[in-house]
């Protein structure tokens, strides 16, 4: 039998499987609605709509147990109630005592005065710790003592040594903060390729100049991962904190919302600092990708 | 068992036996003229270098190896992998020191890196955080020069090697060629007397080699330097050098050496290069 090496089209009839009668074979299937409806439930399930059907389904599922009464309103307040509220705190201070941005922006400049402080003292000193193996014999003993004490172990002395002001609250958010920076700011300046280092010292380096132009910069993804974790720290400890003692807060809003019983007030509480905290890590990334943009890999 | 350096250069946290610096002789770099009373512009004498390894018997890399170079030579150093070559080049550039024996740079004993001696890695070695030109100015900046002279003489030096139009370039985007390229310039900038090459292109294909040696043959027609480099290469050796050193196996030590005295361009097929090729493959150690 001659092989022809003519371009022929083949006639998808041709590809039917030997016997077959079926007449679809090497057709394009029409296929039927309902296969098309489970087809696209199917694909959406990949992307963000199912997301969004979860979501539709739970508040739905959050109203109604409140709708009738499942959970009672002074445990539960419906979705409804709270998005009232939520709208409705940004212009009264009642009865939690502020207004709603009042609370956030006192929660915002503790946390992020705790996290700067921490980040200030704690990336430098992990970077240095990472470098110079003595100054890590040094510090880290008592950094290790220290570390597996959660931050909120620290109140009551925080308390005795600060009184119950700000500084207080504070210091038990830098604490918290400062774990993550310096370990990480540590792990990444261990990490620094000394081949570079050999680089930077045929280049006439110093130890301390090769520290400041090879060690900080190939430690600055694990900075940044540092400053991600010491940000959540600051944001996760903050309610916590603020329970010390306090006028003003999410986390005395949440407290308050308790003592008076009203859960919604609770509930507007936690949602803002959920959506603050997720901002606040939104920014960060942006600064991030901002710093090594271009420098692809 | 990671073996553990006796002398300590790769750590990047202090080490135990760290050179101190060492001032440039000649801070401009290329004009030797005058200077010059030592034969060799830099020599090893009877250098021996062993590594410390934990649990075993100290491992001798160099033994007692005599071998200088001259003022704007080629000189190519050639030997199977693990001879000691790379450890060689490190105490050339003061990166390490000699359990016994000297090397010096212009008739004085190295205590540590200079400016005066540039190195080429085989990895390139460029800064990930760096662009093409600041790669380049690194040396540039050590040594304090004034941004406007800077900024000409990276130009310069980009447009030496070729890498026009990458100046802003990050090192990851480029390929092997350009990196090393890059890898160059940033050693031929920072105003080195001798450039030292670890073999700069081991880590290319053949083709890609094979046009690198002709473009480092043409900077190097510009721009004259003495150059020590090692390979482990017959052809790119006879191609580049005009010394070749032959180096045994481990411990690394002087086996032969031959000029070559054949005319550039050199072609790999020429009869006489292939002549050169066989006598040289003839007294090379295979490293199994
Ligand atoms: N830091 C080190 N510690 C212990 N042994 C080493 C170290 N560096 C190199 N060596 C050993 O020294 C020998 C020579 O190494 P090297 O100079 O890198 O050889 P080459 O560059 O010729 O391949 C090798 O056997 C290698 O394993
Ligand atoms: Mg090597």
């Amino acid at each position: 039998m001659s092989v022809s090496l003519s371009q022929k089209t083949l006639d998808p009839a041709e590809l039917r499987p030997l016997g077959s009668k079926d007449p679809s074979w090497g057709r394009l299937a029409a296929p039927n609605p309902l296969v098309r409806v489970i087809k696209g439930l199917l694909r959406a399930a990949y992307q963000e709509k199912l997301s969004i059907i979860s979501l539709i389904v739970f508040f739905l599922l959050w109203e109604g147990v409140c709708y009738f009464k499942i959970i009672g309103p002074y445990q539960l307040a419906p979705p409804s109630k709270v998005l009232k509220l939520l709208i409705a705190k940004l212009a009264t201070q009642n009865p939690d005592g502020a207004y709603l941005w009042a609370h956030a922006l006192s929660s915002l400049g503790l946390a992020l005065s705790g996290f700067g402080a921490a980040t200030l003292f704690g990336v430098p000193l992990g970077l240095l710790m990472g470098w110079y193996p003595r100054l890590n014999h040094l510090v880290r003993p008592v950094f290790d003592l220290l570390r597996p004490i959660p931050p909120i172990a620290w109140i009551p002395l925080a308390i005795i040594w600060l009184g119950i002001g700000g500084v207080a609250k504070g210091f038990i958010i830098f604490l918290a903060a400062f774990v993550p920076g310096v370990i990480n700011s540590f792990t990444g300046a261990r990490l620094t390729n000394p081949v570079l280092v050999r680089v930077a010292k045929i280049h006439g380096a110093s130890d301390f100049t090769a520290f400041w132009r090879i060690g900080v910069p190939s430690a600055a993804p694990m900075i940044f991962t540092g400053l991600r974790l010491s940000l959540n720290a600051a944001w996760t400890t903050l309610v916590a904190a603020e329970l010390v003692a306090a006028s003003q807060g999410l986390g005395f809003m949440i407290q308050m919302g308790r003592r008076l019983a009203r859960p919604d007030i609770v509930i507007v509480g936690m949602l803002t600092i959920g959506l603050l905290g997720a901002f606040l890590s939104w920014i960060l990334s942006k600064i991030e990708r901002s710093f090594f943009a271009g420098r692809a890999s | 068992m990671e073996p553990q350096l006796s002398v300590s250069f790769a750590a990047p946290p202090s080490g135990s036996a760290r050179l101190g610096g060492q001032k440039a002789p000649n801070p401009s770099g290329s004009d030797l003229s005058g200077q010059l009373h030592a034969e060799y512009v830099l020599r090893s004498r009877d250098l021996t270098v062993a590594y410390a390894v934990k649990g075993q018997p100290p491992l001798l890399a160099i033994d007692g190896l005599t071998l200088g170079v001259k003022e704007n030579e080629f000189l190519v150093i050639l030997g199977p992998g693990q001879c000691g070559k790379t450890t060689l080049l490190n105490c050339f550039a003061g990166l390490l020191k000699p359990n016994s024996g000297a090397v010096e740079f212009l008739g004085e004993k190295i205590t540590g890196p200079g400016l005066e001696r540039g190195l080429v890695f085989q990895n390139y070695a460029l800064f990930p955080w760096l662009t093409v030109e600041d790669n380049i100015a690194f040396g540039l900046k050590s040594r304090k020069t004034p941004k406007p002279q800077r900024k000409a003489l990276v130009q310069k030096f980009i447009d030496l090697v070729g890498l026009k139009g990458f100046e802003k370039a990050w090192p990851e985007t480029l390929s092997g060629g350009m990196r090393q390229r890059t890898g160059l310039a940033r050693a031929y900038a920072a105003g080195p007397t001798v450039l030292l090459m670890d073999e700069p292109f081991g880590a290319l294909d053949a083709q890609t080699r094979y046009a690198m040696e002709k473009e480092l043959l043409a900077i190097w027609e510009k721009e004259k330097r003495t150059v020590v480099l090692v390979t482990n290469n017959i052809e790119e050796a006879i191609f580049l050098g005009d010394r070749v050193a032959l180096l045994t196996q481990r411990p690394g030590r002087l086996k032969a050496e031959w000029p070559v005295d054949l005319p550039r361009p050199r072609g790999y097929t020429d009869p006489a290069f292939l002549a050169f090729r066989r006598e040289i493959s003839e007294r090379y150690d295979l490293a199994l």
